[in-house]
């Protein structure tokens, strides 16, 4: 699997996978901040500081997303990300070898 | 096709005269017997170029529907079957490769390797007969788990007033919830089924992954081997586990030649020098329409 | 009845997306050469090892490498904020506040409410800053037990939490940022009043009591197979996982297990090491273990299950 960068324009093409990057780590920072929420440690204040500012980083990548045109190459990227570490996950978590098995 | 010295192998089969009557393999090629003498084995086989086949993904997976329909027909004839991969030819042999000079044809050097492993070709050929290939998707639907397993944080409607962003992320944590529940129902679901279908398959093969919507998570996918007269019985373990919870889809495939199970003991893809499995254009993948 | 479409060609789907692995690389991750900490509204939230991976920030604070880093963040976010201290009683007084929360356990629902934990010399009070409200309180005269215990949190690390007996016969659980401190305040407070000896009733579900390694004797068509796997026990539910299957084959409800025997036969294990579980839902069920003896005081039916601590 090879992820296309638009070759036309090389600013477009970076800048789509920079975005998707930091998509992937808005994700994982989400969870993370539910992880939080979750476990009771964070004070309310915490939480809506963490959640606006959550929201905003959102509002940004839409906005960054909007005015350079990559909605749709950054969404063509992030499931290509998805597709070669899914095959990744695969080969590890599928290692026969690890069985351990015996008749009887 | 300039010269036809290869033989492309589909599958070993019990031999039966006029089994292949009629059935054709890629690009519609007629498929003829080629009988392992002093036995009751048989290699269905069409005249090829010692070139394996290659093309475009559509072209691939045409031929390797083809090869499918082929082999299922006379399986279906002959009752038992040792299906090969895609891409399965047998050359002639160079004539520098054979001290003696003539070097053999192709159909003889299929039949000479299948002479010399006769014996497990026919066990194996007999563990599988009467046997097929079912394939087992189960998945739980997400959106059909959300009402009934997940909690309703209390402080929700509290949290959602003070701000969007906290809403957001309400939101995030609804949806990570669905999927926790969605988890532990896969859990228990997995563990039932998995029994349930143990005691029924002679064989089973765990899959990885199942095809799926986004808004599903997996259960169970699996290669079950499965003696004919079982089919139904598998049928009612699998009606009896959607009935019990609405969130279950289930995908039940076949069923098919054994295409999961017939690897064991029989070196077709090493390289004797015989037979090779030469590397195509996809995996060999039991193809389906 | 049956199910039977015609035969698709299975499509590769994304099991596990992207952002799955950075969460097992988050939460397993190599703890090397920090190099960046992400913080989101002055909350770390994800250490980013610029030369060997990202480190999670649950898997750091199980070793211990961030947790000055996170104190000292908060600790700086909570002083820049304007706080509003507990209403009084006429002759209280506050012997300690830290910032914790309250374990509420309502119908399905269980869930931490954060807020400020105020230690006085007549009540213990978990109040929430904003709006402001008392979440849980008792007085110090209605407690009669105080202990901590590990509690796993999703990301692996073990947090201690505050657990207490109330005379009235109910339980109730405090998170605190300090929690050694606020049990050792709480136990002076109560100035000797406290049952030592309280016998605290088994953990909570959900969380692990005992996990390892063990064989499970899986039955199927052709004779059953030992594998190997992991066993983990819940204070109601019995798992066991092999390592190449992708769900437990065995997830079994404790008040299914009617009876346990020792089998003097040869196991995978060794002789000795074979259990067998007499269940409602599955017959009888084997297992083997390296250690029998821990397995089968786990297992045995009805015994509940001592947490140490």
């Amino acid at each position: 699997m090879s992820l296309t960068v638009d070759e036309k324009s090389l600013k477009h093409g970076v800048l789509s996978l920079v975005v998707t990057l930091v998509e992937v780590i808005q994700e994982a920072l989400e969870r993370q901040a539910v992880r939080r929420m979750n476990g009771g440690d964070l004070t309310l204040e915490e939480m809506e500081r963490l959640a606006d500012a959550l929201l905003e980083l959102d509002e940004a990548m839409e906005q960054i997303k909007d005015d350079h045109g990559i909605t749709s190459s950054v969404a063509d990227l992030h499931r290509g990300l998805d597709e070669v570490v899914d095959d990744v996950v695969d080969k590890l978590i599928n290692p026969r070898r690890w069985a351990e098995e015996a008749r009887g | 096709m300039t010269e036809q010295t290869a033989l492309y192998v589909y599958a070993l089969v019990r031999h039966r005269p006029g089994a292949a009557d009629g059935v054709t393999g890629l690009d519609d090629r007629p498929l003829r017997l080629v009988p392992v003498p002093g036995t009751d084995v048989a290699a269905l086989v069409h005249d090829a170029s010692p070139k394996p086949f290659e093309g475009a993904d559509d072209q691939v997976r045409r031929w390797v529907e083809q090869q499918s329909r082929a082999v299922t027909t006379v399986w279906e004839r002959t009752g038992g079957v040792l299906p090969m991969t895609f891409n399965v030819l047998v050359a002639d042999e160079e004539p520098a490769q054979d001290p003696a000079g003539g070097g053999r044809r192709a159909e003889q050097r299929l039949t000479d390797w299948l002479t010399g492993r006769a014996a497990e070709i026919t066990e194996r050929l007999d563990a599988l007969t009467g046997r097929c290939e079912l394939r087992v998707e189960i998945t739980v639907d997400r959106t059909a788990v959300t009402a009934r397993e997940t909690r309703t944080d209390p402080r929700a409607a509290q949290l959602a007033g003070r701000s969007a962003g906290m809403r957001r992320l309400l939101a995030r944590q609804q949806e990570q919830d669905v999927r926790n529940a969605a988890g532990q129902l896969a859990d228990t679901l997995h563990a039932e089924a998995r029994h349930r279908l143990l005691s029924v398959a002679e064989d089973f093969r765990d899959r990885g992954r199942a095809h799926r919507a986004p808004d599903e998570t997996d259960v169970l996918s699996a290669a079950l081997l499965v003696r004919k007269e079982d089919i139904d019985t598998v049928g009612t373990v699998l009606s009896e586990l959607r009935a019990r919870h609405p969130a279950v889809r289930i995908r039940f495939l076949g069923p098919w030649p054994p295409y999961s199970f017939t690897e064991d003991g029989l070196g077709m893809r090493e390289r004797d020098g015989t037979a090779e499995a030469v590397g195509g254009g996809t995996r060999p993948h039991p193809p389906g329409v | 009845m049956t199910d039977g479409r015609p035969p698709m060609r299975p499509t590769r789907d994304p099991r596990v997306t992207l952002d799955d692995l950075v969460e097992v690389l988050l939460n397993k991750g190599a703890v090397l050469h920090l190099d960046l900490i992400v913080a989101v509204a002055d909350i770390p939230l994800i250490g980013v090892s610029i030369r060997a991976a990202i480190a999670g920030m649950e898997t750091m604070l199980e070793y211990g490498m961030m947790r000055d880093w996170d104190e000292a963040t908060r600790a700086w976010a909570e002083r820049s904020a304007v706080r509003r201290a507990i209403d009084l009683r006429d002759g209280e007084g506050v012997v300690c506040r830290m910032s914790g929360g309250h374990l509420l356990t309502e119908g399905i629902y269980t869930g931490w409410r954060p807020g400020t934990v105020y230690l006085t010399d007549q009540r213990l009070v978990v109040l929430r800053d904003e709006p402001r409200e008392i979440l849980w309180q008792t007085e110090l005269g209605a407690v009669r037990a105080v202990r901590l215990e590990p509690e796993r949190t999703v990301g692996g690390e073990e947090r201690l939490r505050l657990r207490l007996a109330l005379t009235d016969g109910r339980e109730e659980r405090l998170s605190a940022r300090e929690p050694g401190k606020l049990r050792d305040l709480l136990t002076d407070a109560c100035a000797g009043r406290l049952d030592g000896a309280f016998l605290f009733a088994p953990t909570p579900e959900e969380e692990t009591l005992a996990e390892g390694h063990l064989w499970y004797h899986e039955p199927r068509r052709g004779g059953p197979l030992w594998r190997g796997g992991q066993g983990r026990l819940t204070a109601d539910t019995l798992t066991w996982k092999s390592p190449v299957d992708a769900r437990p084959a065995l997830v079994l409800s404790r008040a299914d297990i009617t009876g346990l025997r020792r089998l003097d036969e040869r196991g995978p294990a060794g002789t000795g090491g074979v259990l067998a579980l007499e269940t409602t839902a599955r017959g009888e069920v084997r297992l083997a273990a390296d250690d029998p003896e821990a397995w089968a005081a786990w297992l045995t039916p009805g015994r509940p299950v001592a947490v140490t601590g």
